[in-house]
């Protein structure tokens, strides 16, 4: 079984943890707990009709800009899983910064992103232009929530798939 | 002094304590990437021995060249495990290094964790500030719409009102000649003159429902302005007197009217609204009530007038009370009677245009009293106007009247009414018409209408008046806005008279500017 260090970026209070928590242990909390450093845990998935992959997720501290310590942790990294907030436009600018940066240092990486907290309708924020418009630049966008752990899996099987 | 320039001694010093202090994991690491050796405590560490490979045991070690130099911070491998790791490579091996960092991470999660709670509340924060200007602003913007609304319906009541008017003014004004003619030549039967008299009555109360709802739209509009002058009460009182005593009587139910002696005789208010006040009220007690009395009484109470309009009638529920001052609002006894539920409501605002207030007291099965408290301003007693000699003899042929009026309804009843007093009448259907025919006949009066094609009233008048008529101009206008009043007398009319006019009144109008006694 082949190996391979995800990272999870995005700004902070986007949900990456959570949205790990969902992948991994099948679980969600309402409360915002932040994380500090990287948190590291792993995840086989095994699809029916391909090879399954071992995912070391590397769950990186929520930020818009990226210090010199998280660049350390995106060093070989076969994969990004990047999260914005839907109900928080500015998220998307620092979702397209990080990987801006990442791509400088360690050149073109697959990724998926993730546009988080599509449970919150009332609070969402970005409407479907937006989201074209993300999709046109590069991004395979999928709409996701957490809580409910609607769409995670599909974002998942897309980004192991492209990093086959 | 610099690191590198430490004496030995201290740098040996250092180096123990920090030993001491981080007990760092050491892993000694050969060229095939297996273990070779572990120093330090390693119970913080997944389990492991020499010769495993550190990618299977430390999977988050992939991606990392061992043969180069790194550092990665605060590595949470659990919520126990946390470490700070370092790669320090040598000639032929490498070295990993793990320094427990679960101290620092909860100290350091403490504060992140409300900086970041703290920025996500301000973000929130500004959320809810921009919703609320959202908010606000489509608050206003339907603020205005409704104002606009308010006045496109206020305008299209006041047209509306102004458009009933004229077709009432035929109804009632025939409907009295009829009764006038019954009565002269006894030639009606008694089914005839019922009939007419039913008529006049429908055609007063749909009358006095375009007032009221005219006034209704005029109030919610602020249009209403007081015309406060010196007033006998004791007249006023009178007066209300001489209109409802037959209304009771008509069903059979006892009237009274009461002035205290300590009410001043004259005093300063607007009479015409306390008479809609009163008239509200009274055909209210007299309406709703099917035995027993209605009653006036008229007192002060210190700096206050106190006007209680009492009845025997049903009296009002105690469910109906909180909204039988609310426009439109329509109570339980009233699913018999006719009316749009306006009076009240109209009363109240002209209670509080007049800085008073109204109140109910009633008892179910007993009747009700509605008390009008208005401030009290005692005013002098007005000066009567000097009397003048008359001009022309009422009711002479050889007194010409030159009616100008548009609608040919109106002519003939106008005309009816003239020359059944004996004056000449000649009839104009246009302000044009009408300057031009003050030449020719010289009237003695001109009654004229506003709303006139070709020239209206106003700039017929001001037409006359610049070619030297001196004569009364009376105006008999649908249109009933004190603007529509100025605008009238400022014009060169000397009266405004609002259709519909009774007979009588129109025929007092006439004669006593004919005598050079203006109303």
């Amino acid at each position: 079984m082949s190996t391979r260090k995800v990272c999870v970026i995005g700004d902070f209070g986007v949900g990456k943890t959570s949205t790990v928590a969902r992948v991994v242990h099948n679980v969600f909390s309402e409360k915002y707990l932040t994380t500090v450093g990287v948190k590291i845990d792993t995840y086989v998935h095994a699809p029916a009709d391909a090879p399954a992959q071992k995912l070391v997720i590397w769950d990186i501290a929520g930020a818009d800009r990226f210090g010199s310590a998280e660049m350390n942790y995106l060093r070989g990294a076969h994969g990004y899983v990047v999260v914005i907030d839907g109900t928080r436009p500015d998220t998307v600018a620092a979702a397209q910064q990080l990987l801006a940066d990442a791509a400088r240092r360690y050149g073109e990486v697959p990724f998926v992103t993730l546009v988080n907290k599509n449970d919150l309708t009332a609070e969402w924020q970005l409407s479907d232009d937006e989201l074209d418009a993300l999709s046109g630049s590069g991004h395979a966008v999928f709409k996701t929530s957490a809580l409910s752990g609607s769409g995670v899996a599909d974002a998942l099987a897309h980004l192991c798939e492209r990093m086959r | 002094m610099g690191p590198m320039n430490l004496p030995s001694v201290v740098k040996r010093y250092l180096l123990r304590r920090m030993s001491e202090q981080q007990a760092p994991i050491v892993v000694e690491v050969g060229l095939d990437a297996c273990i070779v050796s572990v120093t330090g405590d390693q119970g913080g560490l997944p389990a492991h021995q020499a010769g495993d490979n550190v990618f299977d045991v430390w999977p988050f070690l992939i991606g990392q060249d061992l043969v180069s130099m790194f550092a990665l911070p605060m590595v949470n491998l659990s919520d126990d495990q946390v470490f700070h790791i370092h790669g320090v490579p040598d000639d032929d091996r490498s070295y990993l290094v793990f320094l427990p960092a679960h101290d620092e991470r909860d100290y350091r999660l403490e504060l992140q964790q409300k900086a970041n709670e703290v920025r996500l509340l301000s973000h929130r924060q500004q959320r809810l500030v921009e919703q609320l200007s959202a908010a606000k602003a489509d608050l206003e913007s339907r603020e205005k719409d409704l104002l606009r609304a308010n006045n496109i319906k206020a305008r299209f009541i006041a047209g509306m009102s102004h458009e009933f008017r004229t077709p009432l003014a035929s109804i009632l004004g025939y409907a009295e000649l009829i009764e006038l003619a019954s009565e002269s030549l006894h030639d009606a039967s008694d089914e005839v003159a019922t009939h007419v008299q039913s008529i006049s009555r429908a055609g007063r109360h749909l009358l006095s429902m375009v007032d009221n709802i005219l006034d209704q739209a005029r109030l919610e509009d602020d249009q209403l302005v007081l015309q406060e002058k010196p007033v006998s009460l004791r007249g006023l009182v009178d007066d209300m007197s001489a209109i409802v005593a037959p209304l009771a009587a008509a069903r059979f139910l006892a009237y009274a009217s009461f002035v205290d002696p300590d009410v001043p005789d004259v005093v300063m208010i607007d009479a015409t609204r306390l008479r809609q006040v009163l008239l509200n009220l009274l055909g209210n007690a007299i309406k709703f009530t099917e035995h027993g009395s209605v009653s006036l009484e008229v007192g002060c109470a210190g700096d206050e007038l106190v006007l209680a309009v009492s009845d025997t009638g049903l009296g009002i529920a105690p469910s109906d009370r909180a909204h039988i001052f609310d426009a439109f609002a329509r109570g339980q006894a009233d699913e018999h009677v006719g009316g749009v539920g306006l009076g009240l409501n109209i009363t109240k605002r002209l209670c509080d245009l007049m800085n008073g207030r109204i109140e109910l007291a009633s008892a179910v099965g007993e009747g009700s009293t509605f008390t009008v408290s208005l401030p009290l301003a005692v005013a002098a007693k007005p000066e009567s106007p000097p009397a003048t000699p008359r001009a022309r003899p009422i009711g002479d042929a050889d007194v010409r009247i030159l009616v100008a009026e548009d609608d040919p309804d109106i002519i003939d009843l106008v005309q009816i009414i003239l020359a059944g007093a004996g004056y000449r009448v000649d009839v104009a259907m246009n302000g044009q018409d009408a300057v031009d025919m003050c030449g020719q006949t010289k009237p003695d009066l001109v009654l004229m209408d506003v709303n006139m094609p070709i020239l209206n009233g106003l700039e017929a008048a001001t037409a006359m008046r610049q070619r030297g008529l001196t004569v009364p101009i009376i105006a008999l206008s649908a249109s009933l806005g004190l603007a529509d009043r100025d605008d009238a007398l400022r014009a060169g009319y000397d009266a405004y008279l609002l259709k519909p006019i009774a007979r009588t009144d129109l025929l007092a109008s006439i004669a006593r500017h004919l005598e050079g006694v203006p109303s």
